[in-house]
């Protein structure tokens, strides 16, 4: 069920047995429905309440909210405590108590223009899981993994078991909030390719098994598989508007043999709206102040690039670099050396130190001094004139 | 005139002759013969000696492309070609028996030449064969060369633009890495 409604705060639900976080989400769907709370229900590990069980370990940022499952005989007290069997009043109240102290910590996440419209749904057996453990509560420990994963077989599993790994690097809360947002099951609704690209890289980044389309008005819907990397869509990319006055991107989790069975490759897809349809600046969750370098070229066969993408990249490999210093570095503007580091982060290509940063790899570049911009001495200048590039 | 010589290896049936066709201003020069090595490619023909193929720039320039044989006891061939060779095409087909350890044999032969910067790596006949993923063979890469960021694509041989961006990204590799240790030269 999607309420429409717009979701203050993102709880994640994080290593827990199937009957717990079947019974969560039934109790928030509820509170949701019913107008008593409003959060967005997530399977990871990056949003402001951490639901997870008694004796697991889990990391969290300071501003993170931890609560703990625990059985109805624990010692332990405390505001972010649930006992075991689960009520929806105790959880309603949790997420007073989170939203008291997230509201009094911080201001709310601003999401800009981004609006959150959809709750995780409950997934076809969970509520039954729920209805058997209640009938034989001594019956043999729950599987970890949701039964739907467990038939995805070992590849989807380790992306499930990849969620929970550590990010590459912490997002701000405002972009944690923001990313979060993304996940299976919900519907996000942008003004601008800016907007829907936070949602893409969230679910890039998290890997969860995810199906989405992404609609546009007077365009051709994109579908995409990112599980098999493929997207389909017709007239692609001249049937893409660049700056479309809405965008909508639907996610779901994505079913066996539901993938697509066959498209273009994914990367296509990430590289367009990286160089073209991201505008003039960096992407929402990059820093100019962040020092990026590639971890492996694109393929540039599969990909429509110029040579000053050539030579760019060319540069990434080499140094660790801010998206100022890549653009002085290859004499371009400001604009294309954003652009493709857009693209890189989408792509999952960039390694990226953020602030506060170690002293810089490469000494301050001189402008015109990079690859193919030394007028006389470079085979590669020599080259691409003689190629008529 | 300045000689810019650029080799292509690989193991036999990768695309060598046919990517220095694609490049060459010139006919090609090849030396094929009958293949008797029937285990290891199923192929009538196969290099023996060099394939070779130029590109001239102006009364300046001339890149000279050599195809170097794919069978073993040809070795001291790449040795002398190894020195003189500014960078290295490395084709892989994506049908090769074991083509990541293929790729890791090669890269090990010419670790000279990456130590340089001057490696790009093109996985051929990925449209006639499903092989490992282009993320696998940089994986591969990363092992061979202690992390080092060597250009890979897909590539077919026969088509002349696929070609060009595997030389151009060689190109454009080995010159900025010169281009930032000279930066650091000033810097020190
Ligand atoms: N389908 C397909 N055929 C290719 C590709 N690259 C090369 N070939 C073909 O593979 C065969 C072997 O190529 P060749 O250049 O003789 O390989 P060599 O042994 O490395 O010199 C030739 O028939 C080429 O046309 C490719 O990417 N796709
Ligand atoms: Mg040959």
């Amino acid at each position: 069920m999607l309420a429409f409604v717009k979701a203050r705060y993102t709880v994640g639900l994080i290593g827990l047995d199937i009957v717990d976080r079947a019974k969560v989400n039934i109790i928030l769907e509820k509170a949701f429905a019913d107008g008593e709370a409003s959060w967005l229900a997530l399977y990871n590990d990056s949003c402001d309440l951490i639901i997870t069980s008694g004796n697991l370990p889990v990391e969290a940022m300071d501003e993170q909210i931890v609560a703990r499952i625990v059985d109805a005989d624990c010692p332990d007290d405390g505001p972010f405590l649930l006992r075991r069997p689960l009520s929806h009043e105790a959880i309603v109240s949790l997420l007073r108590n989170a939203e008291a102290q997230l509201d009094s910590s911080a201001p709310a996440p601003e999401y800009g223009r981004l609006k959150v419209t959809g709750v995780t749904e409950v997934q076809p057996g969970e509520e039954r899981a729920v209805e058997m453990a209640e009938a034989a509560p001594a019956a043999a420990p729950a599987p970890q993994m949701h039964p739907q994963f467990a038939a995805l077989g070992p590849s989807y599993q380790q992306q499930i078991a990849a969620q929970q790994a550590p990010r590459p690097y912490p997002p701000t809360q405002a972009q944690r909030g923001v990313a979060a947002s993304a996940n299976a099951g919900s519907e996000t609704v942008g003004e601008s390719w800016a907007d829907i690209s936070i949602a893409l890289y969230s679910i890039l980044q998290t890997r969860v098994p995810t199906m989405a389309r992404i609609n546009l008005p007077h365009a051709e819907s994109i579908l995409i598989d990112f599980p098999g990397r493929r997207f389909q869509c017709a007239g692609f990319p001249d049937s893409i508007p660049l700056q479309p006055h809405q965008v909508v991107l639907r996610a779901t989790l994505a079913q066996p043999g539901q993938g697509l069975p066959q498209g273009q490759p994914l990367e296509r897809l990430l590289w367009f709206i990286g160089t073209r349809a991201l505008g003039a600046g960096l992407a929402p969750w990059l820093c100019a102040e962040d020092r990026c370098r590639l971890v492996q070229w694109p393929n540039f066969t599969v990909l429509d690039h110029s040579i000053d993408h050539m030579r760019m990249t060319a540069a990434m490999g080499n140094g660790l670099l801010t998206a100022e210093e890549l653009s002085l570095l290859s004499g371009v503007p400001f604009q294309k050396a954003a652009g493709i580091l857009n693209a890189f982060s989408l792509m999952g290509l960039l390694h990226i130190e953020r602030q506060p940063a170690p002293a810089p790899r490469v000494p301050a570049p001189v402008a015109g001094t990079g690859v193919g911009t030394r007028s006389s001495g470079s085979l590669f200048g020599k080259l691409i004139r003689k190629m008529g590039l | 005139m300045a000689e810019h010589v650029i080799l292509f290896a690989g193991p036999m049936c990768a695309g060598k002759t046919t990517a220095i066709r694609s490049l060459s201003e010139i006919e090609t020069i090849s030396t094929e013969a009958a293949n008797t090595d029937r285990e290891t490619a199923d192929k009538d023909t196969t290099t023996v000696a060099l394939d070779y193929g130029e590109i001239t720039i102006g009364d300046e320039d001339k890149v000279r492309l050599y195809g170097l044989p794919g069978q073993r006891r040809f070795d001291f061939m790449w040795r002398i070609l190894m020195e003189r060779a500014v960078g290295l095409v490395l084709l892989v087909n994506n049908d090769a028996a074991d083509p990541l350890g293929q790729l890791a044999e090669f890269l090990e032969e010419f670790a000279e030449l990456h130590e340089r910067g001057g490696i790009v790596v093109g996985i051929t006949r990925a449209d006639i064969a499903e092989g490992p993923s282009l993320g696998d063979y940089a994986q591969t890469i990363a092992k061979s060369t202690s992390g080092a960021i060597i250009p890979v694509f897909t590539v077919d041989a026969r088509d002349g633009n696929h070609m060009q961006t595997c030389l151009l990204s060689l190109i454009a590799n080995i010159e900025s890495r010169a281009a930032l240790a000279y930066q650091q030269e000033q810097a020190a």
